[in-house]
């Protein structure tokens, strides 16, 4: 029988990976499908210098995730690191290609 | 046979505990980097080649860091070689990529980072206009394209004869025949300077 804390450890490895899975497959899925939506993302320099950010942020937030250990209150700290990884450092990078070509960039698109 | 295992889980802690530390340091490397060397860096992000390989490499940061486990096993490699492979697989292209990146690119001139932003505004003052203006300078014979053009709020008597940017000719439909996407430069234009009717052909 595994003790709780590896359990733990088990169930966080297999979260980040099947997140970052899904986070990259919607990207390659959305450019697939879409890639004029997708394009202008790594053309555009605002664009291009938020998706850096974004990523490098996401990094940061996967690394404090694996690295923060639960000592006590299991299910609320594990619920917790995992709502604030998502929220926090995950979030902002899906926004960018979810949501961030629909934002018009160029001034005439509001002529 | 329990001594094992705590040695085992013990450097997973501490490999944790140094991915962690990599990546704040990826993290203030990178800020550190667009605010000291701000122009060098804009330069990194819009180049051809150096652009999309950073990106690349943040983005294989991140596969990295959610995979490595399964890249190294955590028992099977000694735990000082365990640290470089981390280091150098994941870490080393992205920090040395911002670090001597913006050195690389320092010499190209690229027009003023404001620009960037008044790219995004809209027009505040009723006899403000769009005009197409140099990003970087264009020689002669060379197309216009997304990349050495840009579009600027500006006011049309300090910029007597540039072009004004409307519906038909502006970016994102270079099959237009109106569209001043591939148009040849007839003289070289300086970067931030706007591009006039005369510098361009066909004319308008």
């Amino acid at each position: 029988m595994e003790e709780p804390f590896k359990s733990d450890e088990n169930l966080k490895r297999k979260l980040v990976a099947a997140a970052v899975a899904v986070q990259f497959g919607l990207l390659f899925i959305m450019y697939s499908a879409t890639p004029g939506y997708v394009i202008p993302l790594f053309q555009i320099t605002i664009a291009k210098t938020i998706v850096l950010f974004s990523l490098l942020w996401q990094s940061l937030g996967l690394a404090l995730y694996r690295y923060s250990p639960i000592y006590r209150h299991r299910k609320f700290h594990f619920a917790l690191q995992t709502v604030v990884l998502i929220v926090v450092f995950m979030a902002p990078f899906s926004l960018v290609f979810l949501i961030g070509p629909a934002v018009p960039t160029h001034p005439t698109m509001a002529m | 046979m329990r001594c094992s295992e705590n040695i085992v889980e013990s450097r997973e802690r501490l490999i944790k505990r140094y991915i962690l530390k990599c990546a704040i340091i990826q993290f203030i490397f990178a800020i550190g980097s667009c605010i000291a060397f701000h122009e060098q860096f804009l330069n990194l992000i819009n180049d051809e080649i150096l652009g999309p390989t950073l990106i690349a490499f943040a983005i294989w940061n991140v596969i990295g860091i959610a995979f490595y486990s399964f890249f190294i096993p955590t028992n099977k490699i000694a735990h000082d070689m365990q640290k470089v492979l981390i280091l150098i697989l994941f870490f080393a292209p992205t920090i040395s990529l911002l670090t001597f990146g913006p050195m690389l690119k320092g010499g190209q001139t690229f027009y003023s980072p404001q620009s960037i932003e008044c790219f995004r505004e809209e027009p505040k003052a009723k006899e403000t206009v769009h005009m197409f203006f140099a990003r970087h300078p264009i020689a002669r014979g060379e197309p216009l394209t997304t990349k050495n053009t840009i579009v600027l709020a500006v006011d049309p008597q300090k910029n007597v004869g540039g072009i004004i940017a409307t519906k038909s000719n502006h970016f994102g439909d270079s099959t237009n025949k109106d569209s001043m996407l591939l148009r040849k430069c007839i003289y070289p234009i300086e970067a931030g300077s706007p591009i006039r009717d005369s510098d361009i052909e066909p004319h308008y």
